[in-house]
């Protein structure tokens, strides 16, 4: 059983047009930046969006054929959704929040508040179900809603950034949850992420989304190895080079060449680790045969490093420890000399 | 037909509204104080005569303005009681004066007479035409000089009439017959004259109530007696009957 | 209701209790304490006119008499204006169109003619010779003026649109996102409407309902005008209260005291029952 999704909408600016097939068992996550459509994409699966064109099938049923053809409303599309706001209802207990779902497909009272109470304590929350939403925390509300979402048994699971509002420490415990309760779902699973580590840690597969068009979908060790898009690189912290094969050169769109090593040709995209690009204050000699002078961008932390942004010759950003920026006398302005070797830069077709 | 900006103000109004005239009253008061004016609270129903009187009265005073203030005569007699800084008060009710000054004139009086639709539709003759089953018609509530004096007269005449409405004030009551929700009422004379879209149907004079219009100087000033004294003068008299007074 | 734009169901973090905003530091304070004293001073100067030491002039027939009816009739008032006011206040909610702001604005007049005028209105409408009061006497033998159901239709026409504004806001601002979760979760639309859109407004519609109530229960202009004034079958207390200051002050000041102490009691009892529970814990 798949979700086919092969449609198109317009929304305000947005232009959103999807071609994608996520099979049961499957956990797809959506990445992308803010405003490319992601959202947008969950809530036309679940029907309160309706397409322009194209199809939404889930197991050979159709669900939207766009203006004019069938329609199937959100209620019958047994969908799961959970929001980053958990969106529990206010006025129910955590309990009835979680039966609501049974209760509106005509389950008697007792036997949903049974299942629902059976459904609390699997995430853990069964002494919670007589609060009202507003008395819990962030992450309690997320494992109510995703409670609520499976207490229907829906064929399709929809996350849109479940973690988004969940504070750091909790944040990590409840990403293990909720792996957990995404391999014991057996139907389709979207999962949109903000979060990089969100998106790979629960994902299968990851389809990038930028701008309304889907710009890569590959699974995430292809996604961590081979990313195909600026945003995506930036998402897992590498840098993207795009150029052509001239010999063992990589010629880049200014004119600029890297020597990257034989065996490639054509069009092709280049990696390189932040990490790989070594600095130094005197133009060092010996091995690496890409070496050249650079000015500072500028300088962050990240973590225990810092990334230096390096304008020049081909713009990269390199990681270097703390103590290397007082050795260097590295400041934003400064000149530096970088050498890169040839085999730490990953060369794939474009 | 009545209309509404003709009524005076805190006839209309709720009482919140009143204490706001109150206010207005006694700031200008205040304000007034030291000048040449003087300050005659005077009974809704002698609005048209007081203007005249007035406008006659600085004629005769040069250098002097007379504010004539014009509201019900509990209003007006509550604002006096309250402080409102008043020179001379025209009451409807001698009861309403009595509570302000035990010493008071009568400068004329007013009698009843049935108000009806223009041309009188239902050929009403007199009081005992308002006990007929087919006509609805209402007074002034007993608590309102109007009211109290009507019921005096139905008495007198030996007719019970239902009221379906105790009407608050007489404009109220002549608002109702000109808007044709009620067939007929009692109210003053000086009410109905000049009215449009109403008649009048004179009562017999056995059965009639007189109105008394006592006004008294509330003020020490001798401008406040003048105008009392002014107001019983035939100039001022002749003013009072032109509005469908008589003399007292 | 269904709001799904992108991102739209991501955002604004719910405030969990309404303390946030009580931060107004000592200006903030002051400006309070005067709106307090505001309100509450000239109910104190009612209560030192009043005749305490005639107490029998609290609880005369007439005043009972009124009280009761003044109740009733502001209840029947409230619940009519909110039985037409809540269709329409939806409608008016659904969206912004100019047929729409048109019928706001027309909601909204009797908000600011004079009581009275809204009397003359009914009466050229609905009262005997009125435009609709005329034939449906003459085909019907319905009469509203001078009757309890005259009170009832003036005191619901100024109490509408204080129910039909505040329901219209209260379901303006409520966040459709809730709805959409209802229907991911199988509810049908009516389903939706019954158990999340409805209880969730409650507060709301109930706050509409006591305003409503309220400004029928101190309805005065109106009554008088369309209704009459007759003790028994259409005095209210306003109305009571009026007549009685024309000649005995005292009187309309225990009226008054009547009025005001069991309306308050009846809007504290309502406000704690009808406040959200589950706040405070």
């Amino acid at each position: 059983m798949t979700l086919d999704l092969q449609f198109r909408l317009e929304r305000g600016a947005l232009e959103l047009a999807v071609d994608l097939a996520i099979a049961s068992g499957e956990t797809l996550a959506v990445v992308g930046p803010n405003g490319a459509g992601k959202s947008t994409l969950l809530t036309a699966v679940a029907g309160l969006l309706r397409i322009g064109e194209g199809r939404i099938e889930h197991a050979g049923r159709l669900l939207d054929g766009g203006p004019g053809a069938g329609f199937v409303p959100p209620e019958e599309r047994a969908v799961g959704c959970v929001f980053q706001d958990a969106l529990l209802f206010p006025h129910l207990t955590v309990l009835e929040n979680v039966a609501f779902g049974l209760r509106a497909r005509g389950v008697e009272r007792p036997a949903a508040r049974q299942r629902a109470a059976e459904r609390l304590e699997r995430v853990g929350l069964a002494e919670q179900a007589g609060w009202r939403p507003a008395e819990l925390s962030g992450g309690q509300a997320q494992r109510v809603a995703l409670a609520r979402a499976l207490a229907t048994d829906p064929a399709m699971l929809l996350l849109d950034e479940p973690l988004a509002n969940v504070d750091a420490t909790a944040r990590l415990e409840l990403r293990r949850e909720l792996q957990s309760h995404l391999t014991e779902f057996s139907g389709v699973r979207i999962v949109v992420a903000h979060d990089a580590i969100d998106a790979l840690a629960l994902a299968d597969r990851v389809a990038v989304l930028e701008g309304g068009k889907i710009t890569q979908v590959a699974t995430v060790a292809e996604i961590c190895s081979q990313p195909r898009s600026r945003y995506v690189a930036d998402l897992i912290g590498v840098n993207l080079l795009r150029g052509r094969m001239a010999g063992d050169r990589l010629v880049l769109p200014g004119g600029e060449s890297l020597v990257v090593g034989a065996g490639y040709s054509g069009e092709v995209l280049a990696t390189v680790h932040p990490r790989a690009i070594a600095l130094y204050q005197q133009r060092p000699e010996g091995s690496p045969r890409n070496v050249w002078r650079a000015t500072i961008g500028s300088l962050e932390s990240a973590g225990d490093r810092v990334r230096v942004q390096l304008a020049g010759q081909v713009p990269l950003v390199a990681e270097v420890t703390p103590a290397a920026v007082a050795d260097l006398e590295l400041g934003v302005g400064g000149e530096i000399w970088l050498a890169l070797k040839a085999t730490e830069i990953t060369i794939y077709p474009d | 037909m009545v209309h509404a900006a003709e009524q005076p103000l805190a006839l209309r109004r709720p009482w919140p509204c009143r204490a706001l005239t109150l206010l207005l009253a006694a700031t200008s008061g205040c304000r007034d104080a030291a000048s040449d004016e003087l300050l005659v609270f005077a009974a809704a129903s002698t609005h048209a005569p007081m203007r005249a009187i007035a406008a006659e009265f600085e004629a005769a005073h040069p250098g002097l303005r007379v504010r004539v203030h014009v509201a019900g005569t509990p209003t007006l007699a509550m604002q006096i009681r309250e402080g409102a800084p008043a020179d001379v008060f025209v009451a409807a009710d001698e009861r309403q004066m009595r509570r302000v000054t035990p010493d008071s004139r009568i400068v004329a009086t007013n009698r009843l007479t049935i108000v009806t639709a223009a041309n009188n539709p239902h050929g009403i003759t007199g009081l005992a035409d308002l006990a007929r089953p087919d006509l609805l018609v209402a007074l002034c509530a007993p608590e309102v000089p109007a009211g109290r004096y009507a019921r005096q007269a139905c008495e007198r005449a030996g007719v019970s009439v239902s009221s379906v409405s105790d009407e608050p004030n007489v404009r109220a009551l002549l608002a109702k017959v000109a808007l044709g929700e009620l067939d007929a009422g009692v109210l003053y004379e000086t009410d109905v004259r000049g009215q449009a879209g109403v008649s009048g149907v004179a009562i017999a004079p056995g059965h009639n109530v007189i109105a008394h219009y006592p006004a008294a100087a509330l003020s020490e000033r001798s401008v406040a007696r003048d105008f009392v004294a002014y107001l019983q003068t035939s100039e001022a008299r002749s003013r009072f009957a032109g509005a469908g007074f008589l003399a007292p | 209701m269904s709001s799904s734009r992108d991102n739209a169901l991501a955002k604004a973090k719910p405030n969990v209790t309404s303390r946030g905003v009580d931060r107004s530091g000592f200006l903030g304070g002051a400006l309070a304490t005067i709106a307090v004293l505001f309100f509450l001073l000239p109910l104190i100067g009612l209560a030192a006119r009043a005749p305490w030491d005639e107490p029998g002039r609290f609880f005369a027939a007439p005043i009972v008499e009124a009280l009761l009816l003044s109740l009733g009739c502001a209840t029947a008032a409230a619940f009519l204006a909110a039985l037409f006011g809540l269709p329409l206040a939806m409608w008016l909610a659904a969206r912004d169109t100019f047929s729409r702001r048109l019928v706001r604005v027309l909601v909204t007049l009797p908000l600011v003619m004079p009581p009275v005028v809204v009397g003359v209105a009914l009466l050229a409408a609905y009262g005997r010779n009125g435009l609709v009061g005329g034939p449906a006497a003459d085909a019907l033998g319905i009469v509203l003026p001078y009757s309890i159901a005259g009170v009832v239709i003036a005191e619901a026409y100024v109490a509408m649109p204080f129910f039909v504004l505040a329901a219209e806001a209260g379901l303006r601002g409520f966040d459709g996102r809730y709805s959409d979760v209802a229907a991911t979760l199988g509810a049908s639309r009516w389903w939706r409407y019954r158990s999340v859109v409805l209880p969730m407004l409650l507060p709301t519609f109930a706050a509409a309902l006591v305003v409503a109530w309220a400004r029928a229960l101190g309805e005065f202009g109106a009554t008088v005008t369309f209704a009459g004034n007759l003790a028994g079958s259409t005095r209210t207390m306003p109305l009571a209260i009026f007549v009685a200051l024309e000649s005995d002050l005292p009187a309309a000041v225990a009226l008054s005291l009547v009025l005001v102490g069991v309306s308050a009691t009846i809007l504290f009892c309502l406000r704690d029952r009808w406040l959200p529970r589950g706040r405070s814990r």
